[in-house]
């Protein structure tokens, strides 16, 4: 069974995704319309949270959390160079959103096209995988209309930037304080990323002969690499 | 049908989070500081930096050089007007007068000579004109000898202009000796005395500004010399009063009133604005002051009297309009708009739309910069007024 074009496909992704990644193994076009949905999720739930929330309490948020240990020297000077940038700052997380995007995804594409090669049968050069990355991605589209639905019924225009990770570990069942040695990663670290994960899984099995668990384990092993590494320098 | 429950469950979930992570802003009144309306006066005042100089100061320098010889006076000694206070090594400027003195008597000397030559030259041209008129003497000798006589006359004409010369070159050199003895211009303090014994001082001239020497100075009147900006100087008036605040007496100003406002703008030092020169005379006082030391001024440039006022940062501005957060009884707050008077840096006079008693907001800025109309509000600090 496979999706039978672009658009079902891209609902096919969430409720049924070996369906989608059959599909998509014979028509690579589609995955343009999975990397504009992500795209544009992205851009339109930046820009809205950036023009409804106050940017003075951002600012007022940015500064406290990167001077922690300054002194009051340097405090100022983070002071000056934020407030220079705050106007601007929607901009930089737009492009600097799209921009990692694109490149974090050239690197999985690189990373699945070299596991790929374990299945000889398994024919797919690197750009059906770049676009493979992309249908694995497509949980970030939930994320971000969850970032707008927060936005828009939200009752105060004190927004955190805390907001963007509603969906982490850490805020779901951890609950750890800013300065904790784990709570970037914790804040990072979000079930749309772990349903990402699971996606790519299945997307693998689909696409190459890899066993159930061997198309997790590939799957999952880049963000496990960065992970424990993360754990180790959180540690020491 | 399976697949459709999880699809809904998961759904659900998702609704779940975001209800769950319902973001709510602060449902607390905010809290705010108030003020009452009050009547009185606002001085509204300049501030203005600048230094403690003496009324009046004579700074001495020479105009001769040379070595000294003598210093008679130590720093901070009162002295008399004509005191001698130093002395030149005198010398040179002694011999100077000396030589002067000779040339002066060698011209005298010479003019006597030159007028006993115009006698002797006369006595035989009246000879030599007896024997001519008998016709026993020769044209030639005779006018020879009346051409003696005229260039005689001439010399001595010479020789009295010399001796002239003479007697000024003395009169330069007498006062020279004169400039190297020095007076005190007038009675008060040394204030400071830079030169000792054995020094050489130097003349000023055109390029070259002479040897400092010695400040005299009256200490019993001093001026606040203020640096004032150029976009206050328009505010500043003669006879206003100032507020001067020395650095050795930060909490007890010294009182004093405009004298003299400088006339043109001059470049700040170590800035780039511009700024006038104004003078204060200070009151009579008992304190020690010395003249150098730093100071700043508070001068009132105009006052209200007796009207409405507010702190200021109750005032908030909206495009052209003025406007106070009002407290009502039922501690809502109501935007009132005003029309506002002189301001100084702390009060706010207001000349219409509040009433004397009545209690505005006045901060902090975030909470009230985020008020709207009939908002509920928690008053941090009651006044003092506000309790009884």
């Amino acid at each position: 069974m496979k999706s039978s074009n672009a658009l079902t496909a891209c609902v096919d992704i969430f409720i049924s995704p070996s369906k989608a990644f059959n599909g998509l193994k014979d028509a690579r076009g589609w995955s343009w319309l999975a990397f504009t949905l992500i795209a544009a999720a992205l851009v339109i739930s930046t820009y809205v949270f950036y023009s409804h929330a106050d940017t003075q309490f951002i600012l007022e948020e940015q500064i406290a959390a990167a001077s922690v240990d300054a002194t009051i020297g340097e405090q100022k000077m983070i002071r000056q160079s934020m407030e220079q940038s705050i106007d601007n700052q929607v901009w930089f997380a737009i492009g600097g959103g799209i921009f990692g995007l694109i490149i974090i995804n050239a690197l999985l594409a690189g990373y699945y096209l070299l596991v790929s090669k374990q299945d000889p049968d398994a024919e797919y050069g690197y750009g059906a995988w770049y676009g493979f990355g992309f249908w694995a991605m497509m949980p970030m589209v939930i994320s971000s209309l969850g970032i707008i639905a927060l936005v828009f019924t939200a009752t105060t225009n004190e927004l955190s930037v805390r907001l963007f990770s509603y969906a982490s570990i850490n805020q779901l069942l951890l609950g750890l304080e800013l300065g904790h040695p784990f709570y970037t990663m914790m804040e990072s670290l979000n079930i749309f990323s772990i349903w990402g994960i699971a996606l790519a899984a299945i997307g693998l099995k689909c696409w190459t002969n890899f066993s159930l668990n061997k198309a997790i384990l590939f799957a999952a092993l880049p963000s496990v690499v960065i992970y424990v590494i993360w754990t180790i320098i959180a540690l020491l | 049908m399976k697949k459709a429950i999880i699809i809904i469950l998961a759904i659900a979930a998702f609704v779940t989070l975001i209800v769950s992570k319902q973001i709510t802003g602060s449902k607390d009144a905010p809290e705010v500081n108030i003020a009452l309306v009050e009547q009185g006066s606002i001085a509204d005042s300049i501030m203005a930096s600048g230094n403690l100089v003496f009324n009046t100061q004579v700074q001495l320098r020479s105009e001769v050089t040379g070595r000294v010889d003598k210093v008679f006076v130590e720093e901070g000694q009162s002295v008399q007007q004509g005191d001698i206070l130093m002395r030149l090594d005198t010398t040179a400027f002694e011999s100077e007068v000396t030589r002067n003195q000779a040339v002066l008597r060698a011209s005298e000397i010479e003019i006597k000579h030159s007028k006993t030559r115009l006698v002797n030259i006369e006595r035989q041209l009246k000879r030599q004109k007896e024997l001519y008129d008998v016709g026993l003497a020769g044209q030639e000798v005779y006018e020879n000898l009346q051409n003696a006589r005229d260039l005689a006359k001439i010399d001595i004409e010479a020789r009295v202009e010399a001796y002239n010369q003479a007697k000024a070159s003395l009169s330069i050199a007498e006062d020279r000796l004169s400039k190297s003895v020095f007076r005190a211009p007038m009675s008060g303090l040394l204030a400071s005395v830079n030169i000792k014994e054995g020094e050489t001082v130097i003349a000023g001239t055109t390029n070259i500004i002479g040897s400092d020497l010695m400040l005299v100075a009256d200490p019993s009147a001093i001026l606040a010399e203020l640096r004032v900006d150029e976009t206050d100087i328009a505010g500043i008036k003669l006879n206003q009063h100032a507020d001067i605040y020395a650095a050795a007496y930060p909490n007890q100003p010294f009182t004093g009133k405009v004298i003299n406002i400088g006339t043109s703008a001059k470049n700040q030092t170590g800035s780039q604005g511009l700024s006038f020169r104004v003078k204060v005379l200070l009151d009579k006082t008992d304190r020690q002051l010395y003249a150098g030391m730093s100071c700043r001024a508070e001068i009132a440039t105009s006052i209200a009297v007796d009207g409405l006022k507010l702190p200021i940062e109750a005032v908030q501005k909206e495009d052209d309009k003025y406007f106070v957060w009002r407290l009502n009884d039922d501690n809502t707050v109501t935007k009132a708009y005003v029309e506002v008077g002189i301001s100084s840096d702390i009060e706010q006079a207001i000349t219409k739309g509040l009433e004397k008693g009545q209690r505005i907001v006045i901060g902090p800025a975030r909470p009230v910069s985020k008020l709207n109309e009939n908002d509920l509000v928690k008053v941090k600090q009651p006044t003092a007024k506000d309790t009884q």
